[in-house]
This record gives C-alpha cells, sequence and structure tokens, in this order.
C-alpha cells in the first residue's frame, strides 16, 4: 500500500471515528529545546506559541524544559534531556485521543478528564505504555535502566510489550526494564524498601510522602582521619537527598582512648 | 551522603551550570542518542557540559578536562574508540568530586571502582561490568542521573 492511499484510509477513518487531528501548543519552555516539524528532517529553534502537530518532534537539552499545552486542558511537561514525538492528538466532540512516544527522558502529564469530554492519553516507551484517564503522571525512559511510571493523581494502567497490565492509583509506581520485565506498585515497594506509613485517609500528596524513601544503603568506609579503621555505615536518604538516618559500626582495630561499648549511632 | 562529593567544587558546577546560553547542545544529544556506541570523544563532551562548558570538541574538552584534572595526562581520547562504562565512570567520579568508599581512599580512583561507585549511586547502569561499552542514549541518562546527584547534594547542603 502506498504511502497516499495509506492516508486517504487513515481519513477515512478518522472521519468514521468523529475524529481530527488538533495542534498542540509549547506555552512555555527554557534554554535549548528545538523542533521538527514532520515531514521535514531539520530541527529549528523552539519558540513559545509555536503549533506542533501529529508526527513532530520535540528535543530538549542539558537544563532545558518545556511546557505543552493541548486543546483538551491536558498539559505536559517536557523535562530535560528528552527526546518526545507526538503521535497522535486527536479531538471529536466528547472524546480526544493522545498518544506521545518517548525516545529518552521524561514526562510529565496532566491529563484533563470533564463530563463533556473523555481524554485517552497515553505515553508509549520503547519498553511500555502507559495510560491514563483523567489523571496525572509521570513518565520517564531511561535506556539502560527501563521505564518508570508514576502516577501522581488519578488512576491508570502501565503495560510492558508482552501484554502485562498493572493498574495504578495515586502514590504508585511501576517499573518495566530494560530487558521488558514489569514491576508491579507492590514490586516496587518491596524492591525499594519502602512502605507507605500514611494513616488512612490521607491525601495523595500525604501517601507520596510517606513513601519513595531510598532503601537502606550499607557500605564499608574508612574513617578520614584514620584509614585503617573500617566502618560499616547504614544510611536511609529521603527522596530530596535529606539524610534522614545514619548508623555507624567501628570493626577496626583503632587506637582509642575509651573502650567503644556501644556501636556510635546517629539519627536524626 | 555529604562526604561524597567536595561542596566547594559542586557549588563551582552549578553555578557553571546555570551561566549563560545552553543553545546549541540540543543538536548534540539528537545525534548521540542515535549512536548504538558512543565514542570516547561523545563522553569527553557529555562531561564538560556536565562542568559548564556549552560549546566544544574533541580538542577543546580534552584541554579543558586535563586543566581541570578530570582527564589523566595519558589517556590519548579518539572519537573512533568507543565508550566503555569504566572510562566514562571514571571522568565522572572526578568530575563531581565524588570521596567514593575506603577502597578508593586507600588506593585511588580506577576504571573499576569509578564504575562500582557510580552503579552503587545508580548513576551508571551496571549491566556488562566496566568494560562494556555505552550506548547514546545511556550516555544522556548517564548525564541525566550525574545532574540530579549534584542537584540532591545542594539540596542536602542547603537543608544543612
Amino acid at each position: 500500500m502506498n504511502r497516499n492511499a495509506l492516508l486517504l484510509l487513515t481519513a477515512i477513518l478518522l472521519s468514521a471515528t468523529g475524529l481530527s487531528a488538533q495542534e498542540v501548543t509549547i506555552t512555555a519552555l527554557t534554554d535549548d529545546v528545538e523542533i521538527q516539524v514532520a515531514p521535514s528532517e531539520e530541527f529549528t529553534e523552539a519558540k513559545v506559541g509555536m503549533k506542533l502537530k501529529n508526527g513532530d518532534f520535540i528535543s530538549t537539552g542539558f537544563e532545558s524544559t518545556a511546557t505543552l499545552a493541548f486543546e483538551d486542558n491536558s498539559n505536559v511537561e517536557v523535562a530535560q534531556l528528552t527526546q518526545l514525538r507526538i503521535d497522535e492528538f486527536l479531538m471529536g466532540q466528547n472524546r480526544a485521543k493522545t498518544q506521545l512516544f518517548l525516545r529518552v527522558g521524561s514526562v510529565k502529564a496532566k491529563v484533563s478528564h470533564t463530563a463533556s469530554i473523555r481524554s485517552d492519553f497515553s505515553v508509549v516507551t520503547p519498553t511500555c505504555t502507559a495510560s491514563v484517564r483523567g489523571s496525572e503522571e509521570r513518565v520517564t525512559f531511561e535506556p539502560g535502566f527501563g521505564t518508570t511510571v508514576e502516577y501522581l493523581e488519578g488512576l491508570g494502567i502501565a503495560q510492558d510489550l508482552k501484554g502485562n497490565v498493572t493498574q495504578l492509583r495515586a502514590g504508585d509506581t511501576a517499573k518495566v526494564s530494560s530487558s521488558g520485565n514489569l514491576s508491579t506498585p507492590s514490586e516496587v515497594q518491596r524492591s525499594e524498601g519502602s512502605s507507605n506509613l500514611a494513616p488512612a485517609g490521607s491525601d495523595s500528596k500525604e501517601v507520596q510522602a510517606s513513601q519513595g524513601f531510598d532503601k537502606v544503603a550499607v557500605r564499608p568506609d574508612t574513617d578520614p582521619t584514620n584509614p585503617t579503621l573500617l566502618i560499616n555505615r547504614a544510611s536511609l536518604i529521603s527522596p530530596n537527598g535529606r539524610l534522614v538516618f545514619r548508623f555507624d559500626v567501628n570493626t577496626g582495630n583503632a587506637p582509642t582512648p575509651e573502650p567503644i561499648t556501644t556501636p556510635n549511632q546517629t539519627a536524626r | 551522603m555529604n562526604r561524597i562529593v567536595h561542596y566547594g567544587f559542586v557549588g563551582a558546577v552549578l553555578l557553571g551550570l546555570t551561566a549563560g546560553s545552553a543553545w546549541a547542545q540540543s543538536g548534540f544529544f539528537r545525534q548521540v542518542v542515535l549512536k548504538p556506541l558512543a565514542s570516547q570523544a561523545d563522553g569527553l563532551r557529555v562531561v564538560g557540559i556536565l562542568l559548564g562548558s556549552k560549546k566544544g570538541d574533541l580538542v577543546s574538552d580534552t584541554r579543558l578536562l586535563r586543566h581541570r584534572d578530570v582527564l589523566p595526562e595519558n589517556w590519548r581520547p579518539s572519537s573512533a574508540e568507543p565508550l566503555s562504562k569504566g572510562y566514562a565512570s571514571y571522568l565522572l567520579v572526578t568530575a563531581m568530586g565524588i570521596d567514593g568508599g575506603g577502597n578508593q581512599r586507600l588506593f585511588g580512583w580506577n576504571k573499576r571502582r569509578a564504575f562500582q561507585e557510580l552503579v552503587y549511586l545508580q548513576v551508571m547502569p551496571g549491566k556488562g561490568g566496566p568494560h562494556a561499552k555505552l550506548t547514546g542514549p545511556e550516555m544522556i541518562t548517564v548525564l541525566d542521573r550525574s545532574s540530579d546527584l549534584l542537584r540532591k547534594e545542594r539540596a542536602s547542603r542547603d537543608n544543612d
């Protein structure tokens, strides 16, 4: 089937479903952002107010971001070092269908869902598809590490390439490894050693704040003032990098003036 | 956590990150992401960007990284040689001023120890070991995670 016939068939199908292709507007950007307008191969500097359509690419550089506004009132924040293609943005009278392809990087999508417009929004990465209806999600694809799907509000699903599906709610994170293995939110929590400590009835931000502590890190170290002294150190770091807990045990033969009777503990 | 980075150096790096226009980097990332294997020149460019150098080539990046004591004098980076994870790790740990653990303090950095440190810090994908080659897309991920690590260090220092 040649290209013209394919376009004609697509147009017929779209008219049958009552959906038509729409544009996406760049509403904010910082520093180094480029766009590629299909079918051109050339990238040009992006500017606020530019319109993107199906098939267009957006690429952000280091310390550069962009915000995209869709006509169904959905918003997408494109993080630094991200390459994103708008595969599909269609709207009808009461329905919007959006599909973005994330080649590398991270996007945070706030999807609008009203009684009048039903939004079907998905972000596709090389290892995963994340779909939402009326919620907020962050999808990150990092080659070598895989895809991370975080739901900040509402409900959605994550699906790997083998067809395995997991449902997510606010505060949940699912991961798909580079080899394509899907980890459900409970598996992610177990592997990261985090637990939901928020009391019943907590809102999503409180639940999120109670989760996500990095797993306890244990490593051997030396005392800078005495390189022959080995210390076993365990530490717990919060998501914002703050030290929550540290536990040091001296195991070397350090010449100390006083005998050590208990492990040296530091907690904050 | 605070011990892993020299604060003064991080401050200088972050100051460099925020200064000046960043235009023209995006083109470099667009090309790198398509490469099945990143080159040593790509590795130097990425570390140069992390240090605040917005534009550069193999010659200028080599000069910059030698001047900052990041690139050893006897290393001869090439745009034809693929970039190993150990090579990239060594450049990154020295550029970020990471102190590392006991082995590093006793014996100093080498490619293997630098690689192990960055895998521990979840900056470098561990698959394949220090001799495995970095792909172009992985190179971008490593830069992203390195800048996140520096940002968290700054936040932690500000909180203290």
